[in-house]
């Protein structure tokens, strides 16, 4: 078909402007703050991000994956549980979290279970509020990564997990010999996927920490949002959101070559 | 069938299978409690007065909370502009993810290759990575306290110019050949043969568009400053910092539900819908 | 006919004209514990039923902090509101935005404004005034106190009429008042001070008790003094409680929901602002008291909480609604009121005389307290940039109370910061 083209048109003006662009506009404010990016409360930062994306990715995937394998099939009382685990997602983060605000809260109702857990005043201690803040992050993801664990079961081959079975195979030899590694083209999706959602969700740190205590759960996002929205320093807000999307663009350059022979090729 | 007369044996038998298929339900059962819990709580917290709950105490079922919380936010408005929001943004999102999906579906693999990777970029450069830079736009376009400038970085969407993509490609190209022969033009195309074709896509994308930005939340605290602007999540954090202070828990679950309702309402209705759109808005080979 | 026409569509005309609504907008902030937003919708709304012209778009801007960021950001974004209500420390910060107005020509020219100024109690105004101008009125007023439980103190074997008047007597109160279960756990704490996420407001308390200030009164909104050995002991004083006595929870204690634990009875005793007093007065069960803040080396307060200000950019219609408005939420009886309501100190002095505030105080003397401490108070930090200053300081508070860092050090690198941050407005 010719003059196909033309249809990308309304995608490609929106994508300049409201995507590529803001690139260059961030660039602009930011290179003459480059400098900023050195001081104490901005490398916390980037510390902070990398801890916080290392612990809450390998957790949501994990937990999502044990999730699928647990709830895959149609007893009525799967499909009960996978709505549970699912639900989350559908929630909007902010309220999904303020909930834990009365869980977490000391002197609570739940006390008792907080110190038998160790943790007195979660939101009170730089590890424990970083605790909470990955543990509200997995619990509300880690259902869609079920959801594409289970689609990834469903198009496993079943023969061969048959001939495994019929060799006298174990379920956990089975699961971790032929499942798991069948699985890795949905793995390494969902990796992805998980840590673009550790590098753009904060939303639950506004509700649950503040960034605080001393720093502790200060994520690259939210103190761009400090520093832009709440101390106006828009330059030193734009270097650190270079420093964002440089670590966005390795994701990318990692991830786009499977993802698109994915795209390419699936039909 | 197996009445009184069945055999002691296979009674037993049965007792056995049935506790064994239970048995294998327990992974799902532990895999969804701590899921199943914080539901419940909120649940509870919601109808249980605010003072019992601070006590630990539970049993007595009000509908008080929510009286209070419908009256501590403008719920009305603020659903009314949520949805304004979401499904004015869907609609715009509908007319350019069918025409991209459409182009990047048929376009020549020479002029392909430059808008493709465009467009694939967008996925790993999420709006809210780019609040700052975009909000400096938005002010210099004086769009800024608009419902309008909330939308306007999802005008464009790389998951539904894929979804849709997707869906173009799954159709026969004789059909496009055979209305090409009629001497349709490519939009004819588009809006008289293919778009019934791609329903399904688009419902689905739909549905991952509104939950989606139903929940959003840093753009609108970003953009947003006047009250009657306000979206729903905006509307429930701030007055959940006020019930906060007074620790008014019961609030604060009764709150949430009333934010996450439509959803969950959605969700409960259309499950099945729910869970094909999320796994196929994954694009995954 | 013609005529009549005419003489209907000059009616209209008319109504038109009366019925004309001006409508102002007005962002508020909650900081302490309470339904205080739904009160003041409830004032709002007794306001424009007495003035029915005047429609007020009132918009709850969420704590101090949130507020404050909502008011620039319309500010910066060329829409500013007619008023809010806004810490008064906060002047600084709009004077180096040139986004407000003095009140003094509406003093000048209105004898009821100018009767408010002067009824407003002098500690109040400490904040509003600088060079000679009237840069802000007070509205939610308050002072830290030390809040008690007095079924605590009976079951400790303490007086109850007797508070802790020394630091060294709040330790070893609060030594007496920690209980422990059969295995030794905590199942009430003898004292909790918040360590506030983004204020320096209970800090700024015990370093005036410790002799010290935090600021340099005469430094025009420049001059921080974290690295002082009043800061020190403030901060070192608080970090032991838990640490070192074990009286108090470990940790950073929340601002939010300490008077609920106070409610609650898992904690005996308090340091928070007087606002809290109504949400307190409502959710415990226990006779408490409420006392100053106890001294090492002096009694002594900041002043605390938010005042009107008025933004440039009105028209005269809606500065004079505004004004009425202000006048309104200002006036003795209903400084009374709302300091009935919620435990806020009634900033005019007038307000103490009405009936209905002396009938409340027979009743609840505990609301005499904050305004006894007026006399000790002093002005709370007026700074440039200053919620990063603030910031910069609670995080090295924080780090001290949570043993992360020495008060020397956390002093000493803090004031490089907060004199870093200050450089861009301070030459």
């Amino acid at each position: 078909m010719r003059s196909v083209g033309i249809f990308l048109l309304p995608t490609l003006v929106f994508l300049v402007a409201f995507t590529y662009l803001p690139f260059g506009v961030a660039a602009l404010e930011g290179i003459s703050a480059l400098g900023s990016l050195f001081q104490q409360e901005n490398l916390n930062a980037l510390r902070v991000t990398a801890l916080y994306t290392l612990l809450a990715v390998p957790l949501s995937v994990g937990l999502g994956l044990l999730a699928a394998v647990a709830v895959e099939g149609t007893s009525r009382l799967r499909l009960l549980a996978r709505a549970l685990i699912f639900h989350p997602v559908i929630l909007p983060t902010v309220a999904f979290a303020a909930v834990f605000l009365y869980l977490l809260n000391p002197l609570g109702s739940l006390q008792g279970l907080l110190r038998w857990l160790g943790l007195q005043n979660p939101l009170g201690d730089p590890v424990g509020a970083f605790l909470a803040v990955v543990l509200v992050g997995v619990l509300k993801d880690a259902g869609l990564y079920m959801l594409y664990y289970l689609a990834g079961l469903q198009a496993l081959p079943k023969e061969v997990l048959e001939a495994a079975r019929v060799d006298g195979a174990g379920r956990l030899a089975t699961f971790f010999r032929i499942t798991l590694p069948l699985l890795s083209p949905t793995t390494f999706f969902v990796g992805i996927m998980a840590t673009l959602g550790a590098l753009r969700n904060v939303d639950h740190i506004f509700i649950l920490t503040k960034g605080g205590p001393v720093g502790a759960t200060d994520h690259l996002l939210y103190r761009v949002y400090t520093l832009g929205f709440e101390y106006f320093d828009f330059p030193q807000a734009g270097a650190l959101t270079l420093v964002l999307l440089t670590a966005l663009t390795a994701l990318a350059l990692l991830a786009l070559p499977r993802l698109e022979r994915g795209v390419h090729y699936d039909g | 069938m197996t009445g009184r007369q069945a055999l002691p044996l296979a009674r037993t038998r049965k007792r056995l299978a049935r506790a064994a298929s239970f048995l294998r339900e327990v992974p799902a059962l532990l895999a969804s409690l701590p899921f199943l819990l914080i539901a419940t709580f909120t649940l509870i917290a919601a109808f249980t007065p605010t003072a019992d709950l601070n006590r630990g105490q539970l049993g007595t079922l009000t509908l008080e909370n929510f009286r209070l919380a419908w009256q501590a936010a403008d719920f009305p408005r603020l659903y009314g502009n949520t949805m304004l929001f979401t499904f004015g943004l869907l609609l715009v999102q509908l007319f350019t993810v069918t025409t991209a999906g459409f182009a990047l579906a048929h376009l020549k693999a020479r002029g392909r290759n430059g808008p493709f990777y465009l467009i694939l970029a967008q996925l790993f450069l999420p709006a809210s990575a780019l609040i700052l830079p975009n909000y400096i736009l938005i002010h210099k376009l004086g769009l800024s306290d608009t419902l309008t400038a909330l939308a306007l970085p999802y005008v464009a969407s790389a998951t539904g110019a894929f979804l849709l993509r997707q869906g173009f490609l799954q159709i026969p190209r004789e059909l496009i050949e055979a209305a090409q022969v009629d001497g349709a033009t490519s939009w004819q195309i588009l809006w008289r043969v293919l778009l019934p074709l791609v329903r399904p896509h688009l419902a689905a994308f739909s549905l991952v568009s509104l939950v989606y930005h139903w929940n959003e939340f840093l753009w609108p605290l970003v953009v947003i400053q006047s009250p009657e602007k306000r979206v729903l999540s905006l509307g429930f954090a701030s007055f959940a910092r006020s019930a906060e202070s007074g620790m008014e828990w019961g609030l604060i679950a009764a709150g949430a539900i009333l934010v996450a309702l439509p959803m969950v309402l959605g969700f409960l209705l259309f499950q099945r819908g729910f869970v094909e759109a999320f796994t196929r808005s994954g694009l995954k080979g | 006919m013609n005529m009549k026409g005419i003489g209907i569509g000059l009616w209209v005309l008319l109504g038109l004209g009366l019925g004309q609504q001006t409508t102002i907008t007005f962002y508020y902030p909650v900081g302490v514990a309470g339904p205080l937003a739904r009160f003041i919708e409830s004032y709002v709304s007794d306001f424009e039923k007495q003035n029915p012209q005047i429609r007020v778009n009132t918009v709850f801007g969420g704590n101090y902090e949130e507020n404050q960021a909502k008011v620039v950001a319309a500010i910066r974004a060329g829409n500013p509101p007619d008023t809010a209500i806004l810490l008064s420390q906060q002047l600084h910060t709009f004077l180096a935005m040139d986004a407000i107005e003095p009140f003094d020509p509406y003093i000048a020219r209105d004898p009821e404004l100018k009767k408010a100024v002067q009824d407003f109690f002098p500690a109040f105004m400490m904040n509003s005034t600088l060079d000679g101008k009237v840069w802000s009125l007070p509205f939610q007023r308050s002072t830290p106190i030390l809040y008690y439980n007095k079924d605590a103190f009976r079951e400790a074997g303490l007086d109850p009429e007797k508070p802790p008047a020394t630091w060294e007597e709040l330790v070893e109160y609060a030594k007496r008042l920690t209980k422990r279960d059969a295995q030794g756990r905590v199942v009430r704490y003898g004292v909790a001070i918040p360590t506030e996420d983004r204020s320096t407001w209970l800090l700024e308390g015990l370093v005036i008790q410790a002799g010290g200030l935090l600021y340099d009164p005469a430094g025009k909104g420049c001059k921080v003094l974290v690295d002082t050995e009043p800061v020190r002991r403030a901060m070192q004083f608080k970090a032991d409680l838990a640490r070192k006595h074990g009286v108090s929870p470990e940790g950073v204690i929340a601002w939010g929901t300490t008077p609920g634990d106070f409610a609650a009875g898992k904690v005996a005793m308090i340091y928070h602002s007087t606002g809290s007093l109504g949400f307190i007065r409502t959710n415990a069960r226990f006779p408490f008291g409420t006392a100053f803040q106890p001294k090492l080396v002096r009694y002594g307060v900041p002043t605390g909480g938010a005042n009107f200000y008025l933004f440039k950019g009105s028209d005269p219609a809606k500065r004079e609604a505004t004004l009425r408005f202000i006048k309104f939420m200002t006036s003795p009886e209903l400084q009374a009121r709302w300091s009935i309501d919620s435990g806020y100190v009634a900033a005019r002095r007038s307000s103490w005389n009405l009936p209905l505030m002396r009938d409340y105080v027979r009743q609840w003397p505990q609301a005499l307290t904050a305004r006894e401490q007026l006399a000790y108070a002093k002005a709370e930090l007026p700074v440039y940039n200053l919620q990063q200053v603030k910031d910069i300081i609670a995080e090295a508070e924080q780090a001290v109370v949570l043993g992360r860092k020495e008060a020397r050090e956390a002093t000493r690198e803090a004031q490089r910061r907060v004199d870093e941050a200050l450089k861009p407005f301070c030459r």
